[in-house]
Protein backbone atom coordinates (compact mmCIF):
# COMPACT_ATOMS: atom_id res chain seq x y z
CA UNK A 1 0.00 0.00 0.00
CA UNK A 2 1.06 2.98 -1.17
CA UNK A 3 2.01 6.16 1.27
CA UNK A 4 -1.16 8.57 0.10
CA UNK A 5 -3.73 4.87 0.53
CA UNK A 6 -2.75 4.42 4.64
CA UNK A 7 -3.53 7.70 4.96
CA UNK A 8 -7.49 8.57 6.11
CA UNK A 9 -9.84 11.49 4.43
CA UNK A 10 -9.67 13.80 7.60
CA UNK A 11 -5.63 13.39 6.96
CA UNK A 12 -6.32 14.15 3.34
CA UNK A 13 -8.38 16.93 3.36
CA UNK A 14 -5.85 18.76 5.90
CA UNK A 15 -2.93 18.62 3.87
CA UNK A 16 -5.31 19.66 0.74
CA UNK A 17 -6.17 22.31 2.66
CA UNK A 18 -2.78 23.32 3.02
CA UNK A 19 -2.59 23.63 -0.80
CA UNK A 20 -1.72 20.02 -1.86
CA UNK A 21 -2.49 18.91 -5.05
CA UNK A 22 -1.39 15.77 -4.61
CA UNK A 23 -2.88 14.73 -1.41
CA UNK A 24 -6.50 16.07 -2.89
CA UNK A 25 -5.53 13.70 -6.11
CA UNK A 26 -6.08 10.56 -3.90
CA UNK A 27 -9.32 11.73 -2.36
CA UNK A 28 -10.16 12.13 -6.26
CA UNK A 29 -9.29 8.31 -6.69
CA UNK A 30 -11.27 7.36 -3.72
CA UNK A 31 -14.68 8.81 -4.54
CA UNK A 32 -14.92 9.16 -7.87
CA UNK A 33 -16.83 6.18 -8.28
CA UNK A 34 -19.29 7.31 -5.12
CA UNK A 35 -20.07 10.68 -6.86
CA UNK A 36 -20.11 9.02 -10.30
CA UNK A 37 -23.29 6.72 -8.76
CA UNK A 38 -25.13 9.45 -6.75
CA UNK A 39 -24.68 11.59 -10.72
CA UNK A 40 -25.72 9.24 -12.53
CA UNK A 41 -28.77 7.99 -10.34
CA UNK A 42 -30.03 11.55 -10.55
CA UNK A 43 -29.30 12.35 -14.06
CA UNK A 44 -30.05 8.84 -15.80
CA UNK A 45 -26.84 9.93 -18.25
CA UNK A 46 -23.47 8.12 -18.53
CA UNK A 47 -22.01 11.53 -19.82
CA UNK A 48 -23.80 14.00 -18.19
CA UNK A 49 -23.22 12.08 -15.10
CA UNK A 50 -19.34 12.41 -16.00
CA UNK A 51 -19.39 15.95 -16.22
CA UNK A 52 -20.51 16.17 -13.14
CA UNK A 53 -17.76 14.68 -11.22
CA UNK A 54 -15.26 16.77 -13.05
CA UNK A 55 -17.16 19.83 -11.70
CA UNK A 56 -17.85 18.38 -8.35
CA UNK A 57 -14.15 17.98 -7.72
CA UNK A 58 -13.20 20.92 -9.01
CA UNK A 59 -15.57 22.76 -6.60
CA UNK A 60 -14.70 20.97 -4.25
CA UNK A 61 -10.95 21.72 -4.89
CA UNK A 62 -11.41 25.30 -4.53
CA UNK A 63 -13.33 25.70 -1.61
CA UNK A 64 -11.75 22.86 0.12
CA UNK A 65 -10.33 25.77 2.58
CA UNK A 66 -13.88 26.62 3.50
CA UNK A 67 -14.96 23.10 4.18
CA UNK A 68 -15.66 22.76 8.01
CA UNK A 69 -14.71 19.27 9.15
CA UNK A 70 -16.64 19.11 12.88
CA UNK A 71 -20.29 19.90 10.50
CA UNK A 72 -19.77 17.16 8.20
CA UNK A 73 -17.40 14.04 6.73
CA UNK A 74 -15.63 15.47 3.33
CA UNK A 75 -17.64 12.46 1.69
CA UNK A 76 -21.16 13.68 2.40
CA UNK A 77 -19.92 17.51 1.82
CA UNK A 78 -18.44 16.38 -1.56
CA UNK A 79 -22.49 14.16 -1.95
CA UNK A 80 -23.63 17.66 -1.76
CA UNK A 81 -21.81 19.34 -3.90
CA UNK A 82 -22.69 16.67 -6.36
CA UNK A 83 -26.19 16.49 -5.75
CA UNK A 84 -26.67 20.21 -5.80
CA UNK A 85 -25.22 20.27 -9.38
CA UNK A 86 -27.22 17.39 -10.79
CA UNK A 87 -30.22 18.62 -9.87
CA UNK A 88 -29.12 21.67 -11.42
CA UNK A 89 -28.68 19.64 -15.06
CA UNK A 90 -31.91 17.99 -13.96
CA UNK A 91 -33.52 21.21 -13.48
CA UNK A 92 -31.88 22.30 -16.88
CA UNK A 93 -34.16 23.66 -19.86
CA UNK A 94 -32.38 21.07 -22.23
CA UNK A 95 -32.05 17.98 -19.83
CA UNK A 96 -36.07 18.67 -19.21
CA UNK A 97 -37.03 18.77 -23.05
CA UNK A 98 -34.67 16.32 -24.65
CA UNK A 99 -32.96 13.81 -21.80
CA UNK A 100 -34.84 13.21 -19.37
CA UNK A 101 -37.38 10.44 -20.16
CA UNK A 102 -34.70 9.01 -22.71
CA UNK A 103 -33.80 5.45 -21.69
CA UNK A 104 -30.33 4.09 -21.18
CA UNK A 105 -28.07 3.12 -24.08
CA UNK A 106 -28.55 -0.63 -23.62
CA UNK A 107 -24.84 -1.12 -24.65
CA UNK A 108 -23.34 1.08 -21.72
CA UNK A 109 -20.37 -0.32 -20.37
CA UNK A 110 -20.67 1.37 -17.04
CA UNK A 111 -22.88 -1.60 -15.32
CA UNK A 112 -20.97 -3.30 -12.75
CA UNK A 113 -21.93 -6.56 -13.04
CA UNK A 114 -18.78 -7.72 -12.41
CA UNK A 115 -18.76 -6.71 -8.71
CA UNK A 116 -21.56 -9.10 -7.82
CA UNK A 117 -20.47 -12.02 -6.17
CA UNK A 118 -23.56 -14.21 -8.43
CA UNK A 119 -21.95 -12.51 -11.91
CA UNK A 120 -19.00 -14.55 -12.36
CA UNK A 121 -17.56 -16.18 -14.97
CA UNK A 122 -18.03 -19.27 -13.86
CA UNK A 123 -22.04 -18.85 -13.75
CA UNK A 124 -24.08 -20.49 -16.76
CA UNK A 125 -25.59 -18.50 -19.61
CA UNK A 126 -28.94 -18.75 -17.92
CA UNK A 127 -28.39 -17.57 -14.96
CA UNK A 128 -26.04 -14.72 -16.34
CA UNK A 129 -29.82 -14.10 -18.22
CA UNK A 130 -31.39 -14.18 -14.72
CA UNK A 131 -29.37 -11.91 -13.45
CA UNK A 132 -29.36 -9.44 -16.41
CA UNK A 133 -33.08 -9.23 -16.63
CA UNK A 134 -33.02 -8.80 -12.78
CA UNK A 135 -30.55 -5.67 -13.20
CA UNK A 136 -32.95 -4.27 -15.99
CA UNK A 137 -36.62 -4.49 -14.00
CA UNK A 138 -34.87 -2.85 -10.53
CA UNK A 139 -33.11 0.01 -12.75
CA UNK A 140 -36.10 0.71 -14.72
CA UNK A 141 -38.40 0.64 -11.29
CA UNK A 142 -35.56 3.25 -9.92
CA UNK A 143 -36.26 5.66 -12.75
CA UNK A 144 -39.62 5.08 -11.87
CA UNK A 145 -39.39 6.88 -8.51
CA UNK A 146 -39.15 10.32 -7.67
CA UNK A 147 -35.54 12.09 -7.47
CA UNK A 148 -35.51 12.54 -3.77
CA UNK A 149 -36.67 8.91 -3.19
CA UNK A 150 -34.43 7.20 -5.72
CA UNK A 151 -31.74 9.36 -4.37
CA UNK A 152 -32.70 8.51 -0.71
CA UNK A 153 -32.72 5.26 -1.23
CA UNK A 154 -29.59 4.89 -3.07
CA UNK A 155 -27.15 6.32 -0.81
CA UNK A 156 -28.62 4.10 1.93
CA UNK A 157 -28.86 1.05 0.14
CA UNK A 158 -25.83 1.58 -2.15
CA UNK A 159 -23.47 3.84 -0.07
CA UNK A 160 -24.56 2.94 2.95
CA UNK A 161 -24.68 5.92 4.76
CA UNK A 162 -26.43 6.90 7.81
CA UNK A 163 -29.81 8.63 7.44
CA UNK A 164 -28.25 11.81 9.48
CA UNK A 165 -25.82 11.71 6.89
CA UNK A 166 -28.01 11.56 3.79
CA UNK A 167 -30.41 14.69 5.73
CA UNK A 168 -26.97 16.74 5.47
CA UNK A 169 -26.71 15.67 1.79
CA UNK A 170 -30.29 16.19 0.95
CA UNK A 171 -30.83 19.18 2.80
CA UNK A 172 -33.85 17.46 4.79
CA UNK A 173 -34.70 16.25 8.36
CA UNK A 174 -34.11 12.39 9.54
CA UNK A 175 -37.63 12.14 9.83
CA UNK A 176 -37.97 13.33 5.92
CA UNK A 177 -35.38 10.74 5.16
CA UNK A 178 -37.34 7.75 6.99
CA UNK A 179 -40.33 8.36 5.29
CA UNK A 180 -38.44 8.43 2.07
CA UNK A 181 -36.85 5.68 2.18
CA UNK A 182 -40.07 3.74 3.02
CA UNK A 183 -41.91 4.99 0.59
CA UNK A 184 -39.58 4.49 -1.93
CA UNK A 185 -39.06 0.76 -1.01
CA UNK A 186 -43.05 0.54 -0.77
CA UNK A 187 -42.87 1.59 -4.32
CA UNK A 188 -40.49 -0.41 -6.00
CA UNK A 189 -41.69 -3.17 -4.74
CA UNK A 190 -45.20 -2.45 -5.91
CA UNK A 191 -43.04 -1.61 -9.65
CA UNK A 192 -41.01 -4.99 -9.58
CA UNK A 193 -43.91 -6.97 -8.96
CA UNK A 194 -46.09 -5.94 -12.69
CA UNK B 1 -49.81 0.74 16.61
CA UNK B 2 -51.08 0.79 13.56
CA UNK B 3 -49.81 -2.09 10.60
CA UNK B 4 -48.52 0.78 7.98
CA UNK B 5 -46.25 1.99 11.05
CA UNK B 6 -44.96 -2.08 11.81
CA UNK B 7 -43.62 -1.99 8.58
CA UNK B 8 -42.37 1.54 8.52
CA UNK B 9 -40.37 -0.03 11.58
CA UNK B 10 -39.27 -2.77 9.40
CA UNK B 11 -37.12 -0.30 6.97
CA UNK B 12 -35.76 1.33 9.89
CA UNK B 13 -34.63 -2.25 11.17
CA UNK B 14 -32.61 -2.98 8.27
CA UNK B 15 -31.27 0.24 8.31
CA UNK B 16 -29.77 -0.23 11.58
CA UNK B 17 -31.81 2.74 12.66
CA UNK B 18 -34.37 1.46 15.37
CA UNK B 19 -33.96 2.11 18.55
CA UNK B 20 -33.72 -1.07 20.89
CA UNK B 21 -36.98 -0.34 22.41
CA UNK B 22 -38.75 -0.27 19.54
CA UNK B 23 -36.69 -3.46 18.05
CA UNK B 24 -38.06 -5.34 20.59
CA UNK B 25 -41.53 -4.21 20.52
CA UNK B 26 -41.19 -4.66 16.52
CA UNK B 27 -40.25 -8.21 17.02
CA UNK B 28 -42.45 -9.15 19.28
CA UNK B 29 -45.19 -7.62 16.82
CA UNK B 30 -43.72 -9.88 13.81
CA UNK B 31 -44.26 -13.11 15.79
CA UNK B 32 -47.68 -12.79 15.46
CA UNK B 33 -47.72 -10.95 12.56
CA UNK B 34 -47.49 -13.07 9.22
CA UNK B 35 -48.20 -9.71 7.34
CA UNK B 36 -45.22 -7.93 8.61
CA UNK B 37 -42.64 -11.38 8.24
CA UNK B 38 -43.36 -10.93 4.65
CA UNK B 39 -42.70 -7.26 4.20
CA UNK B 40 -39.50 -7.98 5.88
CA UNK B 41 -38.53 -10.68 3.37
CA UNK B 42 -39.76 -8.13 0.08
CA UNK B 43 -37.63 -5.90 1.81
CA UNK B 44 -34.53 -7.95 2.47
CA UNK B 45 -34.86 -9.24 -0.96
CA UNK B 46 -35.00 -5.56 -1.93
CA UNK B 47 -31.91 -4.86 -0.59
CA UNK B 48 -30.11 -7.17 -2.13
CA UNK B 49 -31.38 -6.44 -5.56
CA UNK B 50 -30.46 -3.05 -5.27
CA UNK B 51 -27.04 -4.24 -4.50
CA UNK B 52 -26.74 -5.27 -8.06
CA UNK B 53 -27.91 -1.78 -9.80
CA UNK B 54 -24.89 -0.14 -8.61
CA UNK B 55 -23.01 1.70 -11.73
CA UNK B 56 -19.43 1.72 -11.11
CA UNK B 57 -17.03 3.25 -13.28
CA UNK B 58 -14.18 0.36 -15.68
CA UNK B 59 -11.30 2.04 -14.73
CA UNK B 60 -9.21 5.48 -13.34
CA UNK B 61 -9.50 7.58 -16.56
CA UNK B 62 -12.36 9.84 -15.16
CA UNK B 63 -10.34 10.56 -12.03
CA UNK B 64 -7.25 11.18 -14.17
CA UNK B 65 -9.37 13.64 -15.89
CA UNK B 66 -10.34 15.25 -13.23
CA UNK B 67 -6.71 15.63 -11.74
CA UNK B 68 -5.48 16.83 -14.91
CA UNK B 69 -8.25 19.60 -14.99
CA UNK B 70 -7.34 20.20 -11.23
CA UNK B 71 -3.51 20.73 -12.61
CA UNK B 72 -4.65 22.79 -15.11
CA UNK B 73 -6.97 24.99 -13.18
CA UNK B 74 -4.24 25.46 -10.67
CA UNK B 75 -1.36 26.03 -13.17
CA UNK B 76 -3.97 28.19 -14.46
CA UNK B 77 -4.10 30.08 -11.57
CA UNK B 78 -0.55 29.95 -11.07
CA UNK B 79 -0.01 31.52 -14.85
CA UNK B 80 -2.56 34.27 -13.77
CA UNK B 81 -0.51 35.17 -11.14
CA UNK B 82 2.63 35.74 -13.20
CA UNK B 83 0.87 37.37 -15.63
CA UNK B 84 -0.25 40.11 -12.71
CA UNK B 85 3.26 40.26 -11.87
CA UNK B 86 4.36 40.82 -15.53
CA UNK B 87 1.76 43.77 -15.63
CA UNK B 88 3.42 45.18 -12.69
CA UNK B 89 6.67 45.65 -14.63
CA UNK B 90 5.47 47.99 -16.91
CA UNK B 91 4.63 49.58 -14.24
CA UNK B 92 7.90 49.76 -12.25
CA UNK B 93 9.73 50.46 -15.07
CA UNK B 94 7.08 52.94 -16.02
CA UNK B 95 8.10 54.78 -12.53
CA UNK B 96 11.91 54.32 -13.43
CA UNK B 97 11.45 56.25 -16.65
CA UNK B 98 9.59 58.97 -14.99
CA UNK B 99 11.82 59.13 -12.41
CA UNK B 100 14.74 59.43 -14.81
CA UNK B 101 12.78 61.99 -16.64
CA UNK B 102 12.02 63.83 -14.43
CA UNK B 103 15.49 64.60 -13.42
CA UNK B 104 16.58 65.06 -16.76
CA UNK B 105 13.70 68.17 -16.88
CA UNK B 106 14.75 69.34 -13.40
CA UNK B 107 15.71 73.60 -13.65
CA UNK B 108 12.93 73.59 -16.75
CA UNK B 109 9.92 75.21 -16.78
CA UNK B 110 6.69 73.18 -17.21
CA UNK B 111 6.37 74.53 -21.03
CA UNK B 112 10.03 73.42 -21.14
CA UNK B 113 9.74 70.26 -20.08
CA UNK B 114 6.76 69.57 -22.12
CA UNK B 115 8.00 70.93 -24.90
CA UNK B 116 9.54 69.03 -27.93
CA UNK B 117 12.55 71.02 -28.48
CA UNK B 118 14.79 72.10 -26.44
CA UNK B 119 15.75 75.34 -25.52
CA UNK B 120 19.27 75.14 -25.91
CA UNK B 121 19.23 75.53 -29.64
CA UNK B 122 17.78 78.73 -28.64
CA UNK B 123 20.24 79.86 -26.38
CA UNK B 124 22.56 79.41 -29.87
CA UNK B 125 20.78 81.25 -31.75
CA UNK B 126 21.26 84.38 -29.30
CA UNK B 127 24.12 84.00 -28.56
CA UNK B 128 26.54 83.02 -31.47
CA UNK B 129 29.50 80.36 -30.36
CA UNK B 130 32.93 82.30 -31.93
CA UNK B 131 34.25 80.24 -29.37
CA UNK B 132 34.35 83.30 -26.98
CA UNK B 133 33.52 83.06 -23.66
CA UNK B 134 30.68 85.37 -21.81
CA UNK B 135 33.27 87.54 -19.94
CA UNK B 136 34.87 88.43 -23.65
CA UNK B 137 31.74 89.32 -25.08
CA UNK B 138 31.31 91.70 -22.12
CA UNK B 139 35.19 92.93 -22.09
CA UNK B 140 33.82 93.48 -25.94
CA UNK B 141 30.64 95.57 -25.13
CA UNK B 142 32.57 97.48 -22.47
CA UNK B 143 35.78 98.49 -24.33
CA UNK B 144 33.32 99.77 -27.47
CA UNK B 145 31.41 101.86 -24.88
CA UNK B 146 34.76 103.15 -23.51
CA UNK B 147 35.70 104.26 -27.36
CA UNK B 148 32.78 106.12 -28.31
Amino acid sequence: MGRLESLSDHELVKASQNGSEIYFGELVYRHTNLVYRIARSITGSHEEAEDIVQETFLRAFKSIEKFDESKSTFKTWLLTIARNQSINIVSSFRRKTFKFFSDRDEDDPELEFSSNPLSQETQDAETQLSIKQQFHAMEKALKKLPERQRSALLLKSQESMSYEEIAIVMDISVSSVESLIFRARKKIIKLVER
Amino acid sequence: MKHMEYQKEISLLLDGELDSASQRKLLDHMSECADCVRVYEELVSLNDSLATVKFSLADHSLADKVKARISGDSSSVSDAWKFSLLKQVPIWALIAVLAVGVGDKAGKTLTEALSAQDSSPKMDTLLQDNSESLSDIALDFGMAENSQ
